[in-house]
């Protein structure tokens, strides 16, 4: 399982966040290479094709920082960077995903996940009220986490 | 033989301290400068789009700005339609925030390994990009 799979599940457990979600939680390697779509993530749309509040957790990098690192047991820490993407119609008011931002910021920042118990903190600014104009300029707003893990 | 102060000691420690930060300012600038390049080819080399005119990838750019106390290497798209490259397709064709993500590393810990004793050479074998940055002779 991948960090944006364990983030995933946390999510998903939740009912507070995946309540309003109505479009549904995915991780990026489900979208395949075009993100949120019609044609690979139908069921994010309505029966008018028109985008529901959805969220979707991408794995972004995962660099080495040298605070640990041993050659003769081959080990050597990294921070794993993860983005949380909202999504909701470009003509909603962006509550939803507003509200569903901060309940993942509560739910992940300062936690501990994955079966490893990796470390996870907010990483930078959220992005907020941003245009997807590959999505009809569709409303999203965004939140990156760091994720401090030992490789392997 | 007795010790005699050409001043007084209050003087020497604050002269000894603006000497200090102002060669640790000219080191971290140094050090800026050379990454900058690094930083504007990795991404040109990574982006992931494919060139249509070139312009995206040709106007990627990193370049140094110096601080009263300090440097800023900013970097990102030099193309109006850049941000729509960051963020369509959940980042699909993003660079500038992978960049981020692989070079903050780098820069730190040579910001940490910086040795203002005197010359000391970094390993360059785990940086790319053709690094090769030496640290001068701070104190000079």
């Amino acid at each position: 399982m991948t960090f944006a799979d364990d983030l995933k599940a946390i999510f998903i457990a939740d009912t507070t966040l995946a309540g309003p979600l109505t479009g549904g939680i995915y991780t990026y390697e489900e979208t395949k290479r075009y993100g949120i779509s019609i044609e690979n993530t139908p069921k994010a749309y309505d029966a008018n094709g028109i985008l529901k509040p959805t969220l979707l957790v991408k794995d972004r990098s995962q660099t080495p920082d040298y605070g640990i690192m041993t050659d003769t047991d081959q080990l050597i820490s990294t921070r794993h960077i993860c983005e949380v993407w909202l999504y909701d119609d470009g003509d909603s008011n962006g509550t939803v995903i507003e509200a569903a931002r901060k309940r993942a910021f509560t739910l992940i920042a300062g936690k501990r996940v994955s079966a490893n118990k990796n470390l996870c903190r907010l990483l930078g600014y959220p992005q907020l009220a941003g245009r997807d104009s590959s999505m009809g300029m569709a409303l999203f707003c965004r939140i990156d986490v760091v994720i401090f893990s030992m490789e392997p | 033989m007795p010790i005699s102060w050409n001043s007084t000691i209050q003087d020497a420690v604050t002269q000894g301290y603006e000497r200090y930060i102002a060669t640790l300012n000219a080191a971290i600038l140094n050090l800026a400068e050379q990454f900058a390049p690094m930083i504007e080819a990795y991404m040109r080399d990574n982006a992931q789009w494919e060139d249509r005119t070139g312009d995206a990838r040709r106007l990627l750019h990193a370049e140094v700005t110096q601080l009263v106390s300090g440097a800023v290497i900013s970097f990102g798209h030099g193309v109006t339609y850049g941000v729509y490259l960051e963020h369509s397709m959940a980042g699909r064709f993003s660079i500038v925030l992978p960049a981020l993500d692989y070079w903050s590393v780098q820069i730190w810990a040579a910001i940490k390994d910086l040795d203002v004793s005197g010359i000391k050479q970094i390993n360059t074998e785990a940086l790319p990009y053709g690094a090769s940055y030496q640290r001068g002779p701070l104190n000079s």
